[in-house]
């Protein structure tokens, strides 16, 4: 369970990222957070994944308050989540498999684990066939299916996804969604930063809408324009 | 950390390295001919420092005795000189001996025959010159040796050159001053250059650095490859300018004693094997030293994501 109470986060240039934030998200969720450009969905997000620290509140994950971990900790906190970007973040001389296999070389898992778990998670995103690719020779939503393979191929309990589809059309929008939508289902937390209507409307998952940093609505099931 | 960590890291730091290989070698040149010019300052220190001992021991202190000090009681005092940290070597010279030595160099000096001397022989001139001569290690430890030596009943006088102690032990601290801050200075230009370099490397691989970041990995698995590329740039940059000392110390010590003898008679260089033993260490823990911090420095504005 992911918990924000009274989260802050003021910029060192005074710019306000997100204000009082209140917000609770259960084991399995799936939830929107929506809004402009600058309304404080990234801001959230990085300080869910500790790039960023609260100016004001607490936040806990899994009861474990992570409000101001240590840097050495941060660490052991991202093993547990996967993160996906918008600009996807390959590297491009390394094959797709490569690119997953190097999540868990970096976290310093065994070569007997990375032969196991990286086919699954390819499989999972129906990527299989292309491993030898590099990122260059695929389309963007397969680079996105890349990325979200090597989100998940540690099983993480929690996805966070900034802007995952704001690169892609329709077609590959929706499928990178009915992914994500897949493996929430296998239990993992999925936590979606996105202003595209289309996917929040067709979801009707859980929306978080906020405005200049704060909460304007949180519907438990709906579109992004939605009233409560 | 696992085995398989160890050498993804060094094949990655050896990576680095070619990726870079000119910026590398750029760097790996610089500093080693930094280290070289390091090298020979401190030859240049250790072997006047070496030639101001040697005259500094040449030195010799002569301690008259007092009248009434016996041989035996002579003796006894040159063995407690001899005991001391700072003294390399002292010996009692009889009355006797002193009147040989004089009648020796009198003989050797003037020409003259010390056979006309000889009928002072029942009557010896110096019989009150029993004294001990004394070598120093250090010629800067001459002074508080000779107050030491006021202090004892059976000393008449000492005789020292206090002006030509005081010089050579200023000349040495002077040269082992300016060959440190040198050296220091060369160190300095060193890990600048180590820096320069792995950023350069470090900024190649922001983004993979990134993307290791967010994947949860541990800042130290993210920056030992560029340490060992540090290191390993440090120690060829100490390599080369190592061996390069070994052979130009060694000819050049070979040439000066073969066409010059007479400076090589006044001036006793060091064995290119005793400059070795202390150069060789110091360049490998300089290389190993100027490798990681310049790389830590280089890579710590990186992990903060």
């Amino acid at each position: 369970m992911i918990e924000l109470s009274n989260v802050s986060k003021i910029y060192d240039n005074d710019v306000t990222g997100v204000k009082e934030l209140n917000l609770t998200i259960q084991d399995g969720e799936f939830v929107f957070l929506v809004g402009e450009s600058g309304s404080g969905k990234s801001t959230l997000l990085k300080l869910l994944m500790k790039e960023l620290d609260p100016t004001e509140g607490a936040i806990t994950i899994d009861g474990e308050d992570v409000t101001h971990l240590k840097r050495k900790n941060v660490s052991a906190l991202r093993r547990r989540m996967g993160i996906v970007f918008q600009d996807y973040r390959l590297l491009t001389k390394k094959t797709v498999y490569e690119n997953v296999a190097f999540a868990l070389e970096v976290i310093e898992e065994s070569s007997r684990k990375i032969r196991r778990s990286v086919p699954l998670a390819l499989n999972m995103v129906g990527l299989a066939h292309k491993s030898k690719y590099l990122p260059g020779e695929i389309s963007g939503g397969e680079q996105q299916r890349t990325a979200i393979a090597r989100a998940i191929v540690n099983n993480p309990p929690i996805l966070l996804a900034d802007e995952p589809t704001g690169n892609l059309d329709p077609k590959n929008s929706k499928e990178i969604i009915e992914l994500i939508e897949r493996i929430n289902k296998r239990g993992t937390t999925v936590i979606i930063a996105t202003h595209d209507r289309a996917i929040v409307d067709t979801m009707q998952k859980r929306v978080i809408h906020l405005e200049k940093g704060e909460i304007v609505r949180d519907s438990e099931k709906g579109g992004y324009d939605d009233e409560d | 950390m696992r085995i398989r960590t160890i050498k993804v890291c060094l094949k990655d730091g050896c990576k680095g390295i070619l990726r870079n290989g000119l910026m590398s070698l750029a760097s790996i040149g610089t500093i080693a001919a930094c280290l070289f010019i390091l090298g020979l300052t401190f030859c240049i220190v250790r072997n006047v420092q070496q030639f101001t001992n040697d005259l500094g021991n040449s030195l010799g202190i002569v301690v008259f005795l007092k009248e009434g000090v016996t041989e035996e009681q002579g003796r006894n005092l040159a063995e407690e000189l001899n005991a001391r940290d700072e003294v390399k070597g002292a010996r009692y010279i009889s009355p006797d001996e002193a009147w040989m030595n004089f009648k020796q160099t009198l003989e050797k000096e003037t020409g003259l025959n010390s056979d006309i001397l000889s009928e002072l022989d029942q009557d010896n001139p110096l019989a009150n010159c029993a004294n001990i001569e004394v070598y120093l290690y250090d010629a800067q430890s001459q002074a508080s040796f000779v107050e030491y030596l006021e202090t004892s009943s059976d000393v008449r006088s000492v005789k020292y050159s206090n002006e030509a102690a005081d010089m050579l032990s200023s000349f040495s601290k002077l040269v082992t001053y300016v060959g440190l801050a040198l050296i220091a200075i060369l160190v300095f230009i060193a890990v600048l250059l180590i820096v320069n370099t792995i950023k350069l490397s470090v900024y190649i691989r922001r983004y993979e650095i990134n993307i290791m970041k967010y994947i949860g990995a541990r800042d130290s698995f993210v920056k030992l490859p560029f340490i060992v590329e540090g290191v390993i740039i440090g120690l060829i940059g100490a390599v080369v300018p190592g061996c390069l000392i070994y052979f130009a110390y060694y000819y050049v010590v070979e040439i000066i004693n073969e066409r010059f003898s007479s400076v090589s008679y006044l001036f006793n260089f060091l064995s290119v094997n005793t400059i070795m033993q202390t150069l060789i260490p110091l360049f490998l823990i300089l290389g190993v030293l100027v490798g990681i911090i310049g790389s830590s420095i280089s890579i710590r504005k990186h992990l903060k994501v």
